[in-house]
């Protein structure tokens, strides 16, 4: 009982990279364990926690979808071909959607003019601080920044500057361009 | 009525059995809606344009990078920096300046989608992300527009017509977007640059055919193309009964913005 399995792009990493393997099984259950068996850790992609097919993966016994069939219950015979189908999202990977820029002026008294803040804010933190304008007079700093990076990262830096006593104000597009 | 120019350059479509100066002309009165002008975005807009649709929406909030052009070929070195709207509008036009051009620079979501889909006769997916997919799913079918869907992955692709009135919608076959952790992430993921070309142009072919009302269309059947085979294969897609948008009792009966999320660590 030979049944070829067609294993989409993002389950290969569980069978070496293989497009496709031969699994056995009388019906869709048996070849799923089958499957598992062999490539440890691709039934938990497939099957919730009670055995079910996942609701994201499709399953299809030649062309047709085994939702339509039996499901699990679906027999199968030598010869036939089960595809994995899983839904996917991209046109393009989305890594960039989640980088930010943001321009903000940090302003700061006294106490904070000798500490190496910004020094320090760029070692805690994957933002890329670009300068763009700097003075201090007096008791008073003035530091126009443009933050750069993960959007999450990005405000985590502006809740750490905060606490640390520094004034954090957006700076309208227009003024630094 | 024809102008000259346009007997010309339409010419090889006028003179094809099946498209004809009538095809020509739908093609013309069409509205299109293309959401996402990336890589899947960059083929359908150009041919569209190219084949004379009269009018195109193109929705992005992106702006180009370079790292876009890879695959992206609407946009070029000379368009790195720019809304992407603004470098496709200017790809289209150059290719064809009949084409009318309604650009969208903004997110879509369940606020503003349902004002924007209204205007078109039909819309086609190429965003990427499960968010945006089923936000433009519900909404193509609470509105009732066919929806041209292309999705790629590394080397995959995937693409069909969703939402025609007697075939299923993409949560007949994925009731839900997968849980954040249950995708593989964006970072590891890449992309393979012709991919999306060969997706798009199924997607802008099956976009002309429903315009035209000529051949048989992706409805009910995917496509599923893997390059590094070089196979293209098809599944039976059903309409489900228990479908949460457009089965016999809906339970998705308003639009939902789905959080962003980008997959395991």
């Amino acid at each position: 009982m030979a049944i070829t399995v067609r294993i989409p792009t993002p389950l290969r990493k569980y069978t070496s990279g293989k497009d496709e393997v031969s699994a056995e099984g009388k019906t869709l259950k048996e070849l799923l364990q089958d499957l598992e068996k062999n490539y440890s850790g691709i039934g938990a992609r497939i099957m919730d926690e009670k055995g079910a097919i996942r609701r994201f993966v499709n399953i299809y016994l030649n062309d047709e979808d085994v939702r339509f069939k039996s499901n699990l219950e679906t027999p199968l015979k030598d010869g036939d071909t089960i595809s994995i189908i899983p839904a996917i999202a991209g046109g393009a990977p989305a890594k960039k959607t989640n980088m930010i820029k943001k321009k903000v002026y940090l302003t700061y008294q006294k106490r904070l003019l000798n500490k190496p803040f910004i020094w320090e804010a760029s070692r805690k933190f994957d933002v890329v601080i670009n300068i763009g304008t700097a003075s201090v007079s007096g008791d008073l700093g003035l530091v126009g920044v443009e933050l750069e990076g993960k959007a999450s990262e990005v405000e985590s830096l502006i809740t750490w500057f905060k606490k640390k006593g520094v004034k954090v104000e957006p700076i309208e597009q227009t003024v630094l361009e | 009525m024809f102008t000259n120019t346009q007997i010309e350059r339409y010419a090889r479509h006028i003179i094809l059995e099946g498209v004809g100066g009538k095809g020509q002309e739908k093609l013309l009165k069409a509205r299109v809606l293309v959401i996402g002008a990336g890589g899947l975005g960059s083929p359908i807009a150009l041919y569209l344009a190219a084949s004379g649709v009269g009018t195109l929406g193109i929705v992005d909030f992106d702006v180009v990078d370079m790292s876009n052009l890879q695959r992206q070929i609407m946009h070029s070195t000379a368009t790195v920096g720019i809304p992407k709207v603004d470098s496709a509008e200017a790809a289209v036009k150059a290719i064809n300046p009949d084409v009318s051009v309604i650009k969208y620079n903004f997110k879509l979501s369940s606020e503003n989608i349902l004002d924007i889909i209204k205007d078109y006769d039909l819309v086609i997916d190429g965003t990427d992300s499960f968010p945006a997919r089923y936000l433009i799913n519900d909404a193509c079918v609470l509105s009732g527009k066919k929806n041209v869907y292309g999705s790629i992955f590394k080397f995959e692709g995937q693409a069909t017509v969703f939402s025609s009135p007697d075939g299923p919608c993409l949560r007949c076959l994925y009731p839900e977007p997968p849980p954040p952790g249950m995708v593989p992430s964006c970072q590891e993921a890449g992309v393979f640059g012709v991919l999306p070309g060969f997706i798009g142009v199924v997607q802008a072919t099956e976009a002309i055919k429903l315009i035209l009302g000529t051949g048989k269309p992706l409805i009910g059947r995917m496509m599923l193309y893997d390059a590094l085979r070089m196979e293209v294969r098809e599944v039976k897609i059903r309409k489900d009964p228990e479908c949460p948008v457009c089965g016999e009792h809906p339970t998705v009966t308003h639009l939902i913005d789905y959080e962003e999320f980008c997959g395991i660590r």
